[in-house]
């Protein structure tokens, strides 16, 4: 069975059709991309898998449970967690601090519990704080571990965003352009690091413009346009087909490096 | 070698630095129950000037809070009328211990908090604002045409001073007709401003706190990490309605009175004040803030109408030269920093 099964997903804002009728699984342990031209819907469709947004009709199913109209939280304590487009962190706290509250869906203590800093708030924080010491290290932050986040330099907002989500314990992590603004050799750590998170057991769907990372990257991707599906495949059968090329890639597939 | 001198006298200043915190502490603690109390003992005025700056800032805590989850708060003044009606009614026309009343009142506004905050709190920044401003008018309207029961615009009067507590047979708070009214009304603002206090600093010390600031910085992200932002917000901004419930009921029966326009959108805006000027970084920014503006107000009396004007000059100059609050100043942090200074 699929760890994540998206049918006939789709979400209207008004007149305009963001999302048409989109379907797919993603097994588990898989690389999943979606791809698509400015507006093609990939981020709505995110939206939609997290229950950020409503969709219009069609479900999302996970672990064979229906998904489609719970709260986002709870999706999020289901175990499907997304990270955000822009640098999407909480500025005002240190690396640590933000890994640390982040592990929020894993406390057992209730708010009286943190009020009277009960011994399973305790516990809790010292669980949390051994384990974002070990996300730091594993996403290579430590060096700017207690460095305010709004002071971090550029490269390592990215990464934060990831090990916040990672914070959460997802089973299925969606990454939202993880690549986007990087040069190639920040590219590579951050293809090594979505690997290595990959080999941890947990699924990655990605949303990515990034070709000659999406092609290297992605076990299948699937090509959004104007919101429906124009196709789903290995990376070598995306490259080679011809609907892609026309609605996608165009002309330019030279200087994509395709 | 300096590098180790260096750590040997951080590693000593920091235990020094909290024993003295403890000593300023335990200073303001005796000056603020003991020293103020006896040597004003024989000036009502300042007593109850300073009476009611303890409530302010009790008042004001719970607008703190609210900015702690990223809501700029201005209907803290209808949650005071809220429980001071329900100290008034309760008391007047069900013959309830003003006791029972305060907590009871600050539930009440707790409760209502809950209700409307489920609705408005989805709204952010001057949204928000704007719906909580409207809020302490459309509540201050509601009690005016409550008919006989809230007693319209001249309000409930008569309210019966607080009444002997007492437990097994031991009293544990004298009747107020009793003893020394003033004095009594003053000890029983510095006990609630100094729970109120604790609690708002226990809170915001603990993961509560972090789970707020989390939801001030960016509620999307705390949602997507399985945070119930709906459930938190509404938490932070209950509790913050219950201060105000709380104060409410104070000052209704401490006047022995109340009436709708106790309690108006210029309140609101005055907690808010409180806040800024004290400093929305620290817990002690609110009563720092209350207690300075208030007091000052009190003073600037000597200048008749000139009062409101210098009054006015003096809050812009603050928001001017010190936009993150009195406390920035921090005048003890200043003092260690100079000492650490190598050379």
């Amino acid at each position: 069975m699929a760890l994540l099964t998206v049918e006939n997903l789709e979400k209207r804002f008004g007149g305009l059709i963001a999302v048409n009728d989109v379907s797919f699984e993603v097994e588990s342990g898989e690389i999943f991309t979606i791809i698509g031209p400015n507006g093609a819907g990939k981020s709505t469709l995110f939206k939609l898998i997290t229950s950020f947004t409503r969709p219009t009709s069609g479900r999302v199913i996970f672990e064979g449970e229906n998904i489609t109209r719970l709260p986002a939280h709870v999706v999020a304590r289901k175990g499907v967690v997304r990270t955000f487009q822009e640098t999407t962190i909480f500025k005002e706290m240190t690396v640590v601090e933000n890994v640390i509250v982040a592990h929020h869906l894993r406390s057992r203590a209730s708010s009286l519990g943190f009020f009277f800093n009960s011994p399973l708030a305790r516990r809790d924080e010292q669980e949390f704080r051994e384990s974002a010491d070990s996300i730091i290290e594993i996403l290579g932050l430590e060096t700017v571990r207690n460095e305010q986040a709004r002071n971090l330099p550029h490269g390592y907002l990215r990464e934060l965003g990831i090990a916040i989500a990672m914070a959460a314990e997802p089973k299925a992590l969606l990454l939202d352009e993880p690549f986007s603004g990087m040069n190639p050799e920040e590219t590579d750590r951050v293809v090594d690091m979505v690997r290595g998170i990959r080999d941890r057991g947990i699924t990655i769907l990605l949303v990515e413009h990034d070709m000659r990372a999406v092609m290297r990257i992605s076990d299948r991707i699937l090509v959004l346009n104007f919101g429906s599906m124009v196709a789903l495949g290995t990376p070598s059968e995306i490259q080679t087909d011809k609907a892609v090329i026309e609605a996608y890639l165009g002309r330019e597939d030279d200087e994509l490096g395709i | 070698m300096s590098s180790v001198a260096k750590g040997t006298r951080r590693g000593v200043g920091a235990p020094n630095r909290a024993v003295s915190i403890r000593i300023v502490l335990g200073v303001f603690l005796i000056v603020y129950l003991i020293v103020l109390p006896s040597y004003f003992a024989e000036s009502r005025y300042i007593l109850r000037v300073i009476t009611t700056a303890s409530v302010l800032s009790f008042i004001s805590l719970g607008v703190w809070l609210t900015f702690t989850i990223g809501r700029i708060n201005i209907g803290q003044g209808a949650f005071a009328l809220i429980g001071g009606y329900a100290t008034a009614i309760l008391s007047t026309k069900f013959g309830v211990s003003f006791w029972v009343c305060l907590p009871l009142s600050g539930l009440i506004a707790g409760l209502t908090g809950i209700i409307f905050g489920l609705g408005i709190l989805r709204l952010k920044g001057v949204y928000f604002a704007m719906i909580t401003l409207s809020l302490t008018e459309a509540v201050r309207l509601g009690f005016l045409s409550g008919g006989d029961f809230t007693g319209g615009a001249p309000g409930i009067s008569n309210i019966p001073l607080p009444d002997e507590l007492g437990l097994f047979g031991i009293t544990l708070i004298p009747d107020f007709g009793k003893v020394d009214t003033h004095i009594a009304f003053y000890y029983l603002a510095a006990v609630l401003l100094i729970l109120g206090l604790a609690v708002i600093w226990r809170i915001s010390s603990s993961r509560l706190g972090w789970i707020f600031k989390s939801l001030q910085q960016d509620e999307e992200l705390s949602r997507s990490v399985g945070i119930n932002v709906a459930r938190y917000r509404v938490m932070a901004y209950a509790i913050c309605c219950f201060y105000g419930g709380i104060g409410g009921a104070f000052f209704t029966v401490s006047q022995q009175s109340i009436y709708p326009s106790v309690f108006g959108v210029l309140d609101s805006l005055f907690f808010i004040l409180y806040c800024f000027l004290g400093g929305l970084a620290f817990v002690a920014g609110p009563i720092v803030g209350a207690f300075l503006l208030f007091i000052l107000f009190e003073l600037l009396h000597e200048f008749q109408q000139y009062q409101q004007l210098i009054y006015s000059l003096l809050m812009i100059s603050i928001m001017l030269w010190l936009p993150n609050g009195l406390l920035s100043l921090r005048l003890p942090a200043a003092f260690w920093r100079s000492r650490n200074i190598r050379d």
